[in-house]
């Protein structure tokens, strides 16, 4: 129950911009991914595959990221994304707006009247 | 830009690789499954729970590859397929209300196309004439003798007068002119061949924009003397010249008959080219156009020809109206006499510019508007069958709908299901259509075809349906008429489901209570009801429309047009040009004897022009006692004189009022004696009898007088709708004999006195062996004899009424469909209410109640809802029907059996659809009925 709170508290559209940071590190397979997630967000956030197969899917559609198949370190085949050219610029845009979206939406929330 | 072409490239690889996609999916899901199991592994669970955990992590594998699907477009078009095949499935299923569906959806939209397609090319579309709506005429008007008849009019100059009107108009920047002789000979191995052709300007072709389909159409360059050319029509090439491909170059002897003798003389002329079928102009069945050169006796002509003119760019109509006044007035002054002396209506000019459409269709504009209603109420009458068939079908689906959505189905995919299912009826109910209206417009066609023989073509060409042969399936009309439908499918059809759908207000999650139990659909009901009573109302104003135009056509058929059709023969001789009248004079005379002569024959006669021809020619002013000449001119009681042999009546079948019957002793030489018929004693002599009255036929007072020796009952001469006009019969050698005292023209002798040279056969054989025996006979008397149009009068009869028989059958197709969509309606309205109460219909049972009384509620409440729809539509055939007056013949548009027949047809129509769920309705048993709950 808690796990499906978190989820659905992730704005929409964010989950795009999450994935496109974690590949932005390395290239990571589809578990890996989700993975990294949580420990980045320290368990805030646990996406389960539901969520995250359709996200790859826009994102491969749109050309930000790329898939490959790779053996990992286990020995076995999975599919590793990269961020393209495209998915890196995307990220800066998106990683810039959401700066200024979120310090707008701060000051708005700390407002007070004496502040006007 | 380029996301959207990339978005395409992958909807389309996973529209056409959906096996790769899958298996490419399924294959990162085990990978992540793996990776899962492999990590908490690693975080010391053992294998087992590993798995578990990674099964957990990638939750319903089905889930997520629904919802990798819902990415991007390819899954709507997916979906739309699945959708579709559901509802094929679905309607499979329930074969009879698919099928009646269909059928109705067909019939509706067939029967739709076809008459807005003849509509559309009869009164919409333009002639097939380059910038035909640019064409005019100058039509000329005069006063009328009687107050209320319609203006005269005329629309033929002769061709010194278009000469100076070329010169002396700007409005119209091309006039052309034509004269169509009715007969034209060419010599063929047996006897001559008769044609229909037009002698024309020059000019016609280019003005009409019409180019030849084999070598050239004519143009200036024949006008030159001598040029010797003519044109044929792709009918004439291929009867006569068996299509051969080189046509062009032959030559072709013609020569022109009657009062048009002359124009062509019989020297050869060469073939130039062949005009496309679809050239017509200036009439359907014409066979050769030959040009009027510079040396043609039509210019120097007395006779007139009909003119055409196109409208200079940037005139209006209005402005070539005044030039035609001030041109019309100069050319041809005011005569003091005659009906151009009488002062025209006010508001009326005398010369006016129409459009040749108006022309051409101004005459069957009425009935076709009635067709292209009627045919609009029966469309309606097809939405509202369907959409009360939908509506039923949706509210006894609603459990099914209900249950759906309780298993999780989503609303929008419900609804888009039943509306994939509703499209699937209407494509089937188009191709339906489609179907229906091919064969409808091939029927029509047949139906409105005459099968009129030779001269007879030309003199009924305004009573035939016109522009018909160009008529074909309109597709904008098909998709028009498929759209509507569908449209009304689809209000009707989808409203009840989207109902279904709604989520109800009943508090909690108790199934029983998201399952509607039967008999929540009231309201629908009620609708439904409506529905039906609509259509028996539409459908009612058809049959009384239909029944009326019945009436008229079987009062047509049934009238005794005063002459006996039956083992009647007639056909009408050709005479070589050059024979003059006293030859023809013997002819006919050896002739009548020969014919009567034969075995089997009881009587022959000979007459100027026969029953049903049209042709009607007068003599001079006649006056009756008490009346002068003035009043008599141009009154429609003027007598017509018509030419015949001593025993022409007698051969047709008339009767004798009074006096005695011509006799052979009439002729040239004996005393002038006439008969009249009982319009003229009762127009010109007050009803009494003028036997023995000595008259001046032509009020020549200074020429010896006529005997009246007798008078016959009236006989239609004319159309078999066109009450008898007063009429003179004098033997036709002392017509002739009449005009050379007057000092007239030859050709005007030879007209009134011989015409078209028509003879009557009366004999009880059989017409097959009759003809051939006649042929040989005309033959034996004189080789250069040609015959034409040699029918059995029944024949001609039948032929004559073509459109009337036209517009009846038609009408009667579209009330008969109607009313029997109609009685579907009411069957359907009743069968589902009859499934709604079984159960209640079981308790009644149970209860005691006798069958015949269950019978007797359903009867009622369908024979209420007839009731109320026929009450409705008997008003609105009152309203309506008027328009039809100009369609009826001996019929009031109130005519009350018209009213009475048809509602008790239809009536009975509705007993019948009634019967069937008013019995299902007492075979209910009570036990399954309560337990159907």
């Amino acid at each position: 129950m808690a796990k499906d709170t978190r989820e659905t508290a992730l704005v929409q559209g964010t989950l795009d911009l999450l994935i496109l940071q974690t590949l932005s590190l390395e290239p990571l397979h589809g578990y890996g991914i989700g993975l990294r997630l949580e420990q980045l967000s320290r368990g805030a956030f646990r996406v389960n595959a539901g969520s995250l197969f359709p996200a790859f899917r826009r994102l491969e559609r749109d050309g930000q990221i790329a898939g490959e198949w790779r053996r990992t370190e286990h020995g076995r085949q999975a599919k590793y994304y990269a961020l393209t050219a495209a998915g890196r610029r995307t990220l800066a845009k998106a990683t810039k707006d959401w700066a200024q979206q979120a310090k707008a939406i701060a000051l708005v929330l700390k407002a007070s009247l004496e502040s006007l | 830009m380029i996301r959207a072409l990339r978005r395409l490239a992958d909807g389309l690889h996973r529209l056409l690789r959906p096996g790769q996609v899958a298996r490419e999916l399924d294959d990162e899901l085990a990978a992540f499954a793996d990776a899962a199991a492999e990590h908490h592994r690693q975080a010391g669970l053992s294998p087992a729970d590993a798995r578990r955990q990674a099964h957990l992590a990638v939750g319903s594998a089905s889930a997520v590859r629904d919802h990798v699907r819902d990415v991007g477009w390819a899954s709507m078009v997916d979906d739309v397929v699945r959708d579709v095949a559901y509802g094929g499935r679905s309607l499979r299923r329930q074969p009879g209300f698919t099928v009646a569906a269909v059928l109705t959806l067909g019939l509706g939209i067939g029967l739709a196309t076809a008459v807005f397609s003849v509509v559309n090319t009869v009164l919409v579309q333009p002639l097939p004439y380059a910038d035909a709506r640019r064409l005019v005429r100058v039509v000329e008007r005069a006063a009328p003798a009687a107050p209320d008849a319609p203006l005269l009019r005329r629309v033929s100059m002769r061709w010194p007068e278009l000469v100076d009107w070329r010169a002396r108009s700007t409005t119209l920047s091309a006039l052309a002119f034509s004269v169509a002789p009715p007969i034209s000979l060419m010599p063929a191995d047996d006897g001559a061949i008769r044609l229909s052709g037009a002698l024309v300007s020059t000019n016609l072709f280019s003005m009409l924009g019409a180019n030849a389909a084999i070598g050239r159409a004519l143009d200036a360059r024949d006008e030159v003397a001598g040029a010797d050319v003519v044109v044929l029509s792709t009918s004439a090439w291929q009867r006569y010249f068996g299509g051969r491909a080189d046509i062009v170059g032959q030559r072709v002897s013609l020569k022109t008959m009657g009062p048009e003798a002359g124009f062509l003389d019989g020297r050869p002329l060469t073939v130039i080219g062949v005009m496309p079928a679809s050239f017509d102009y200036p009439e359907p069945y014409v066979d050769y156009w030959a040009p009027i050169a510079s040396d043609s006796p039509i210019r120097i002509w007395p006779g007139s020809g009909t003119v055409i003119g196109r409208l200079a760019d940037g005139v209006t109509v209005a402005a070539a109206t005044d030039e035609a006044n001030a041109i019309g007035d100069a050319l041809r002054p005011r005569s003091s006499t005659g009906p151009l002396a009488r002062p025209l209506p006010p508001g009326a000019r005398r010369f006016d510019v129409e459009g040749i459409e108006e022309q051409l269709l101004s005459a069957s504009r009425p009935a076709f508007r009635a067709l292209a209603l009627a045919v609009g109420v029966l469309l309606l009458i097809t939405c509202a069958n369907i959409a009360g068939m939908l509506l039923a079908r949706g509210a006894s689906r609603q459990r099914e709908i209900a249950v759906r959505l309780a298993l999780g189905a989503g609303r929008s995919r419900v609804v888009r299901q039943l509306f994939a299912e509703t499209l699937v009826l209407a494509v089937a109910g188009g191709l339906c259509g489609a179907v229906v209206a091919t064969g409808a417009i091939r029927v029509l066609r047949v139906l409105a075809s005459t099968n009129a023989p030779g001269s007879f073509v030309i003199s009924w060409r305004t009573a035939m349906v016109p522009r018909l042969h160009e008529v074909s399936v309109d597709a904008t009309v098909l998709a028009l008429a498929a759209a509507l439908s569908i449209v009304a499918a689809i209000v009707a059809g989808l409203a009840p489901s989207i109902a279904a759908v709604r989520p109800r207000r009943t508090p909690g999650p108790d199934l029983g209570a998201t399952l509607p139990s039967r008999g929540t659909a009231a309201g629908h009901s009620r609708f439904h009801d409506l529905l039906v009573v609509a259509q028996v109302a539409m459908a009612t104003v058809l049959m009384v429309a239909a029944g009326l135009l019945a009436i008229s056509f079987g009062k047509l058929v049934r009238d005794d047009p005063g002459w006996d059709a039956s083992n009647l023969l007639s056909f009408y001789l050709v005479v070589p040009q050059d024979y003059g009248a006293d030859r023809k004079a013997q002819l006919v005379e050896r002739l009548v004897e020969d014919l009567h002569a034969l075995p089997g024959v009881t009587a022959a006669g000979f007459t100027y022009a026969g029953p049903l021809l049209g042709l009607v020619d007068q003599f001079g002013v006649f006056v009756p006692p008490g009346r002068t000449a003035d009043e008599m001119r141009g009154n429609p009681d003027n007598p017509q004189l018509r030419s015949v042999s001593h025993d022409y009546l007698q051969a047709l079948g008339g009767r004798l009022v009074s006096g005695r019957w011509l006799d052979a002793r009439d002729d040239a030489a004996a005393p002038p004696v006439l008969l009249m018929n009982r319009t003229a004693m009762q127009r010109l002599f007050g009803g009494r009898d003028p036997v023995g009255a000595l008259v001046h036929l032509d009020g020549r007072l200074d020429l010896p007088p006529q005997r009246v020796v007798g008078v016959v009952e009236d006989m239609r001469h004319g159309r078999l709708d066109e009450d008898p006009a007063p009429q003179m019969f004098v033997d036709y050698r002392q017509v002739l004999a009449l005009t050379r005292a007057r000092r007239l023209p030859p050709p005007a002798q030879e007209r009134l006195s011989f015409g078209f040279n028509a003879f009557f056969v009366r004999s009880p054989e059989s017409m097959a062996t009759l003809m051939p025996t006649v042929r040989r006979l005309v033959q034996r008397v004189d080789r250069n004899l040609g015959i034409d149009a040699m029918a059995p009068m029944t024949d001609l009869v039948s032929a004559s009424l073509t459109r009337q028989r036209f517009y009846a059958g038609v009408m009667a197709v579209f009330a008969l469909t109607a009313a029997t969509l109609s009685a579907v309606g009411i069957y359907g309205v009743l069968a589902y209410g009859v499934s709604r109460r079984t159960q209640e219909f079981g308790v009644r049972m149970a209860l005691g109640a006798e069958a015949a009384a269950i019978r007797r509620m359903v009867l009622r409440r369908g024979l209420a809802v007839f009731a109320v729809g026929a009450v409705a539509g008997l008003a609105g055939a009152v309203a309506v029907t008027r328009s039809l007056d100009s369609m009826l013949y001996h019929v009031a548009p109130l005519d009350p059996w018209a009213y009475l027949l048809t509602t008790a047809l239809f009536g009975a129509v509705a007993v019948v659809a009634c019967w069937a769920p008013a019995r299902r309705a007492t075979e209910v048993d009570p036990m399954a009925a309560l337990r159907c709950e």
